[in-house]
């Protein structure tokens, strides 16, 4: 058992994972993390509906292309920063992402070069509408 | 596969949802960006495939709690295959004629008259989809993830349910391999009740120890 006093300490040296919550809620309130347990129903966004399903065909659950250990893995090296800010369906996102950069089903110039399409089209797209 | 293509539709808004699929005018987010990126470049790269992703997509929304309500509910109303289901869980379950030899180890903890059980993953947000369905936004926050260890008593209390001093609460930690769920009290006298009306009262959140099930 952890007590609160030296949960605090591992706030400021961190030594712990980002993934590494059990029990540490002043860590959470130290990152300004709501502490509250909201309760409310939140139906997927179609855009956590795709990441969802990505995530399932792409872990040993379906294609075993990148075992979920893995994809854990990648997420838990996430500063405590990032890991706390993200969404869970944006974690499980940059997680994928910067194992298939490892494991060379992209390269990273190509993850960068597609982000950078899919926010030009989404641009052009809002111009259209507008125009 | 007419009907997965109109499943993704109705999400869409687009006909050429393949490599536009939210194109309605609002700035994405970066989550956004990160999802139709790497979808794009793993149809590209021929990863996965557009069908695949609509099956995936159906296989998903067609799970729900009411599997695991049906489990604990026989258990109920059947002794031996309650003590089945306790002792050895995925291959009871697979003796039904239920293919789950791919997913995760499986473990139910039954409640007892001293004994109240609840489930989290702290490291992560490992939940046993299969019998509940897709988890809970709570169930991976990091405020639930971070305070039902420490303190479940009074996380039970804002989720409604006071659980008497006199009992003990234990805390389960589910793992990406192992994945625990609850089988709650049976309301008293309602073990003769027929199944079918029995799974309607089994809740999602008594299967993960945060509720108990509804009175009959």
């Amino acid at each position: 058992m952890t007590d609160d006093k030296q949960a605090k300490s591992h706030t400021h040296v961190e030594t712990r994972g980002a993934h590494d919550l059990g029990g540490f809620l002043n860590h959470l309130l130290a990152h300004g993390i709501d502490a509250r347990i909201s309760r409310e129903e939140m139906p997927k966004t179609p855009y956590e509906e795709r990441a969802d399903a990505m995530l399932l065909l792409l872990s040993n659950a379906g294609k075993g292309f990148l075992n979920i250990h893995a994809m854990r893995r990648a997420s838990e090296q996430f500063t405590h920063e990032d890991y706390l800010k993200l969404s869970y369906y944006d974690r499980w996102l940059k997680a994928m992402a910067a194992l298939c950069i490892e494991t060379g089903v992209f390269s990273d110039h190509e993850w960068q070069a597609k982000k950078q399409q899919v926010i030009l089209q989404n641009k052009a797209a809002q111009k259209r509408i507008s125009d | 596969m007419a009907d997965h293509q109109n499943y993704i539709h109705d999400h869409t808004h687009s006909n050429d949802h393949a490599t536009h699929p939210d194109l309605d005018g609002h700035t994405l987010s970066d989550g956004e960006v990160w999802e139709a990126a790497l979808r794009e470049l793993l149809l590209e790269k021929g990863v996965i495939t557009l069908p695949e992703l609509n099956d995936q997509m159906n296989r998903t929304a067609s799970q729900s709690a009411t599997f695991g309500a049906s489990i604990i509910a026989k258990a109920w109303t059947d002794q031996k295959f309650k003590k089945a289901l306790l002792a050895n869980p995925k291959a009871t379950i697979a003796d039904l004629g239920h293919d789950i030899s791919t997913m995760p180890d499986l473990v139910i903890v039954e409640n007892r008259v001293d004994v109240h059980n609840v489930v989290v993953c702290t490291l992560c947000s490992c939940y046993p989809r299969y019998m509940l369905g897709p988890p809970p936004e709570w169930y991976r926050s990091a405020a639930y993830r971070a305070r039902v260890v420490r303190d479940p008593r009074e996380v039970l209390i804002e989720f409604g349910l006071n659980i008497s001093a006199e009992k003990t609460i234990r805390v389960y930690d589910s793992t990406a391999d192992l994945r625990y769920m609850v089988m709650p009290l049976c309301p008293p006298g309602a073990e003769h009740t027929p199944v079918k009306h029995l799974q309607t009262i089994i809740t999602r959140d008594s299967m993960i120890g945060v509720g108990l099930p509804r009175l009959p």
